[in-house]
């Protein structure tokens, strides 16, 4: 019984104690001050997770065919350098200004590439792209594309630390004929 | 009477917010028109079962075809015309040219 009170006890001192710091408004907001380490494993874990569960079912389609890159291309470069950069282009107003950072996409990533790992890895994007990441500036963009739209540019994205600046160029030339469907 | 002096006030700002969104509707801000450089494509140890590969070439066969064929745009696609006729003309003046020089030069 005794025991029941003490863990009472503490239970409503940190919910006092949360509270108190919650309102007292002293964790800093601004996106030019880094989270606390602990703060950021937190939000990165919750994230993570997030994505992981939600993507797991998403039956990735062949994303090889070269008319994928000839539309996501275009839709990159319009849509996402400006955040995620380009070959040859190695930050922005908004690569440095936002807090969590856009990851330079044209690098590659420290995933795995092979079989399933490249699977999960597109399903994970698709997926991001499509619903955006809350309170970072990721935007959502399922409201306004179609499946068929993003999935080429996560097609895209799979070439995209491969791609020259020449190469980069080329795809994502955005040209009068594209627009006609010939 | 004050929420309506409230909703003037609003009004104005929720005007320029709008004419903001108006202004970034991607196929506004969409840099269309710009040629691909076809000419600086390196050509060496290319894999044609390489999917870039393959999208670069059919971008720039497209492309080629595209300003010989020109004169279909017109009837078969009314809408925005004004917007390709303007785009039309530099590019009859000097890429088409410059592309053809370079071709030359690399064969
Ligand atoms: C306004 C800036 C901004 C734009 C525009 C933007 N993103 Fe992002 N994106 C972000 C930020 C910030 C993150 C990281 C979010 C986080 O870490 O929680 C992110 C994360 C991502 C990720 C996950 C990266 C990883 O491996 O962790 C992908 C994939 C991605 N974006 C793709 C895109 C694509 C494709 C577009 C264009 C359609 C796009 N983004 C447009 C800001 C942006």
């Amino acid at each position: 019984m005794k025991c029941v009170k003490k863990l009472l006890l503490v239970a409503v001192f940190t919910a006092v104690a949360g509270a108190a710091f919650l309102y007292s408004g002293v964790y800093p907001v601004g996106a030019d001050v880094e989270h606390q380490r602990w703060v950021y494993w937190l939000l990165e874990t919750l994230r993570e997770r997030s994505i992981a569960r939600a993507s797991q079912d998403i039956e990735v389609p062949a994303l090889d065919a070269p008319e994928l890159l000839l539309a996501g291309g275009p839709d990159y470069n319009e849509m996402c350098a400006s955040c995620h950069l380009k070959p040859g282009k190695d930050n922005s107003d908004l690569s440095i200004g936002l807090y969590p950072a856009p990851p330079n996409l044209s690098l590659g990533s420290d995933q795995g590439q092979s079989g399933d790992d490249a699977q999960s890895a597109a399903a994970r994007q698709f997926w991001i792209i499509k619903h955006g990441i809350k309170a970072s500036g990721m935007p959502a963009w399922g409201p306004t594309h179609d499946d068929q739209r993003i999935w080429a540019m996560v097609a895209f994205l799979q070439k995209l630390p491969d791609l020259t600046p020449v190469q980069y160029q080329i795809l994502t030339a955005r040209s009068e004929s594209d627009d006609h469907g010939h | 009477m004050k929420t309506s002096k409230n909703t003037c006030l609003l009004a104005f700002p929720l005007l320029l917010v709008t004419l903001w969104a108006v202004a970034h509707d991607p196929s506004e801000h969409a840099e269309k028109n710009v040629k691909p450089d076809c000419a600086a494509m390196d050509h060496d140890g290319m894999d044609n079962n390489d999917p870039v590969m393959q999208a670069m070439m059919k971008k720039c066969m497209s492309e080629k075809s595209g300003s010989d064929d020109h004169h279909d745009h017109d009837h078969d696609h009314d809408h925005d015309k004004g917007q390709q006729d303007s785009a039309a003309s530099p590019r009859a003046e000097d890429s088409p040219a410059s592309d053809e020089h370079s071709g030359h030069g690399d064969h």
